[in-house]
């Protein structure tokens, strides 16, 4: 078993093959060898590490990502479908998402943070800047020059 | 102090703009003073122009207080290279949805300073080029290699796009289909030398027109990108009729040929064949939604030769559009790929009958006899290894095209996807003795239950004539935990509940599931009590009832001491719905 230490001092026991899902975990058992040490993660929440461990529970079984697997980040092959128990455990408030993601990419699980980026990606998907704006609760913070840009940029945009 | 204060506060475009009107107004003062016959115009002139030094300063500073405002929200807490890596999602994916131009960056790049920021400096968002793209959004890409999007008829001139095409990292030709008119020439679009590319994919159209569906025809140069396309690794190709037999068919380690008609011969099984012997190294095959399924296969000509695709990672193979017990050539032609049993697999065609049972006892007799040493399969030894849910019965009447001409009666169609195989046979009358689906599930028996870890049965759609036949498959499944039984006939349920009861079947099932039935339950109870009388046990633990109304009071107060018994509203889930609903 393997004890991680969260941000806000709260301890997590779990299967060495549930945290190894964690590249940065994982390599950190390999590095200190059998040990009771906790680890601390003192990036990421009891709340988010809850949800993480969530995750790498259920894919606990599941081959871990290959080199090919990730090399085919930059050759394009990936797609943006989403499995049907990832969406699910995805369903989470915004703040939530992102914190998940931020968690992903420290501990350096792929899988997850592949899972969180599309699922932003499809939040986006189709909509105008005025609706990503509302989504995200983002305003408009262009000065006149940038928004005479864009305004030019959309006409011909709309041209096409 | 109250200099410190603004430095500290403001931007220094702001200072500097404050200080240009601080100084501004300060001459504007030693002119008046010095001057007092300076002209109203020039004043009211000066005046404007620090107005206007003024309301910029104001917007900048309201600029960048927004801007402040709005790393506050969550999304804008993603450090640059995660909300590059999600735009760039968009980015590709309007890339494969051949949109003309990159829409998803367009549309990022305009939320806020920041989302710009990240946009204009991520090359890779700008890739999507076409020859009508205009040159300030074409410099975004930043000279990395091109993903071309073409319009083929569109005004072209091959010199303005020579050193770009050079530099093409994937092509996108969209042809349209136009009557009366002979292959479309893409020599002019192909024949530049193209060492980067990847990925090409040919789109072309249908129509209909009197003798039927017609197709974009297009002719290929003979020899594409002077040969230089050493890198293309992926090939799709769209409803398009072309000559098979070219350059870029080889070495590939993806392709994917959709909608292509091959009832004019334009591609036969034997062409698509030798195009995977070129292609050893494949990763992904797809060949989904044709017209027809296959052309017709003779059944004294030459066998197929086998072709291995040891790297093959996932295997979609659609051909099934409707009934053709005749045209089964498309599945000897998947029978011949050796795949390894690692593939992803996801199969729907057609067969008849008699050809279902040849290729399941064929199968059967490979399963023995080609060594697992291989690690080579063919996918139907696949999916039956790795069938935990088999699905026997008729399709939803309402989704079927079947016109009742031209096609034999014993036709099949196949579904097998993840461990789900789905057997259909085609609609029938019921007043035939023995019903199609009935003979399918008595013929499949020696085949399909050597597989003992069949989990899930299902029945669609049946009536009276196949419930011996059914309960005969349950029989020969020693793993078999649940039964569902979905829209069929009351009588046929009610047989099926007293084989449940039978005392010579000692087997106890988990769960039955009954959707859409219009059965009172009350056999069912009779079936439950008179077990549990017996043995002492009930015959199920649970029954599940989806979209069932008119199961019986005195039923349900006999089941429910005895058996879990679960009511489920509303539809079912597509998911479910897979292997019931295929035409």
């Amino acid at each position: 078993m393997v004890n991680l230490v969260t941000s806000d001092n709260e301890s997590f026991t779990v299967e060495k093959a549930v945290a190894s899902r964690s590249v940065l975990i994982k390599n950190m058992l390999e590095d200190v060898g059998e040990s009771d040490q906790p680890i601390p993660l003192p990036n990421v929440t009891a709340s988010v590490l809850k949800k993480v461990l969530e995750y790498c529970d259920h894919h606990k079984n599941e081959p871990m990502p290959t080199s090919e697997d990730l090399a085919a980040e930059d050759t394009r092959k990936r797609t943006t479908d989403i499995g049907e128990w990832d969406q699910k455990f995805i369903q989470v408030d915004q703040e939530m998402l992102f914190e998940i993601i931020l968690a992903a990419n420290y501990l350096d699980i792929k899988p997850l943070l592949d899972v969180g980026c599309k699922t932003v990606a499809n939040m986006i998907k189709g909509k105008t800047p005025e609706e990503i704006r509302k989504l995200f609760n983002i305003v408009n913070d262009f000065t006149p020059e940038e928004e005479a840009q864009i305004k030019k940029e959309n006409e011909w945009a709309e041209d096409r | 102090m109250e200099r410190l204060i603004l430095e500290q506060k403001l931007s220094s475009k702001s200072l500097s703009l404050l200080d240009e009107l601080i100084q501004s107004l300060k001459t504007s003062e030693a002119e008046t003073g010095n001057r007092g016959d300076s002209s109203p115009y020039s004043y009211i002139e000066a005046e404007r122009v620090r107005f206007d030094l003024a309301t910029e300063v104001l917007l900048f500073e309201a600029s960048r207080a927004r801007a402040t405002r709005n790393s506050f929200s969550p999304v804008n807490k993603l450090p640059v290279e995660l909300l590059s890596r999600i735009l760039l999602i968009g980015a590709l994916r309007d890339i494969s949805n051949s949109m003309p131009l990159p829409l998803s960056s367009i549309a990022a790049s305009h939320v806020c300073r920041r989302w710009r920021q990240i946009s204009l400096s991520t090359p890779l968002l700008w890739t999507r080029f076409h020859p009508q793209l205009p040159a300030e959004l074409a410099s975004r890409a930043q000279g990395l290699p091109r993903d071309f999007l073409i319009l083929s008829g569109s005004p072209w001139d091959r010199k303005d796009y020579e050193s770009t095409m050079l530099n093409m990292h994937s092509l996108q030709i969209i042809s349209p289909a136009v009557q009366n008119r002979g292959p479309l020439d893409l020599s002019s679009y192909m024949s530049f030398p193209a060492p980067n590319l990847t990925s090409l994919q040919l789109s072309g159209s249908a129509y209909h027109h009197k003798t039927g569906y017609h197709y974009t025809k297009i002719q290929l140069p003979s020899s594409p990108f002077q040969g230089q396309h050493g890198n293309l690794e992926g090939v799709i190709i769209f409803r398009c009729v072309l000559k098979w037999e070219s350059s870029i068919f080889v070495g590939l380690r993806r392709l994917d040929i959709r909608g292509v008609p091959d009832c004019n011969g334009e591609l036969y099984e034997d062409q698509l064949l030798s195009i995977l012997t070129a292609c050893p190294k494949l990763e992904e095959l797809a060949v989904r939604d044709y017209d027809l399924a296959g052309a017709a296969y003779d059944l004294d000509g030459p066998p197929l030769t086998a072709v291995a695709l040891p790297c093959l990672r996932s295997l979609a193979w659609d051909t099934l559009l409707r009934w053709a017990p005749y045209h089964h050539a498309w599945l000897r032609a998947l029978q011949t790929i050796l795949v390894p049993d690692t593939v992803e697999l996801d199969v729907r065609c057609s067969t008849s009958a008699y050809c279902m049972d040849d290729m399941l006892g064929e199968t059967r007799e490979l399963s023995d006899i080609i060594a697992p040493a291989h690690g080579l399969y063919r996918p139907f030894q696949i999916i039956l290894s790795r069938c935990r849910h088999l699905t026997f019965g008729y399709p939803d009447p309402r989704h079927s095209s079947y016109d009742g001409q031209d096609e034999l009666p014993d036709s099949i169609s196949i579904d097998a996807w993840g461990n789900n195989l789905a057997l259909l046979s085609r609609p029938t009358d019921f007043n035939e003795e023995p019903t199609y689906a009935s003979s399918l599930m008595l013929d499949s028996i020696p085949h399909l239950c050597r597989n003992s870890h069949i989990q899930s049965l299902r029945l669609c759609r049946a009536d009276l004539l196949d419930f011996a036949a059914f309960i005969q498959v349950m029989r020969a499944l020693p793993g078999l935990v649940k039964i569902i039984l979905f829209e069929i006939a009351p009588e046929c349920e009610d047989e099926i509940f007293n084989a449940l009861a039978d005392g010579e079947w000692t087997h106890h099932i988990g769960e039955i599931v009954l959707y859409h039935s219009t059965n009172s339950l009350l056999p069912l109870a009779r079936s439950v009590e008179s077990c549990v009388e017996r043995t002492g046990k009930a015959c199920v633990r649970r029954v599940t009832l989806q979209g069932c109304n008119r199961a019986d009071e005195k039923a349900m107060a006999t089941l429910e001491p005895l058996v879990e018994v679960l009511r489920v509203e509303g539809e079912i889930s597509g998911r479910q719905e897979r292997g019931t609903f295929l035409w």
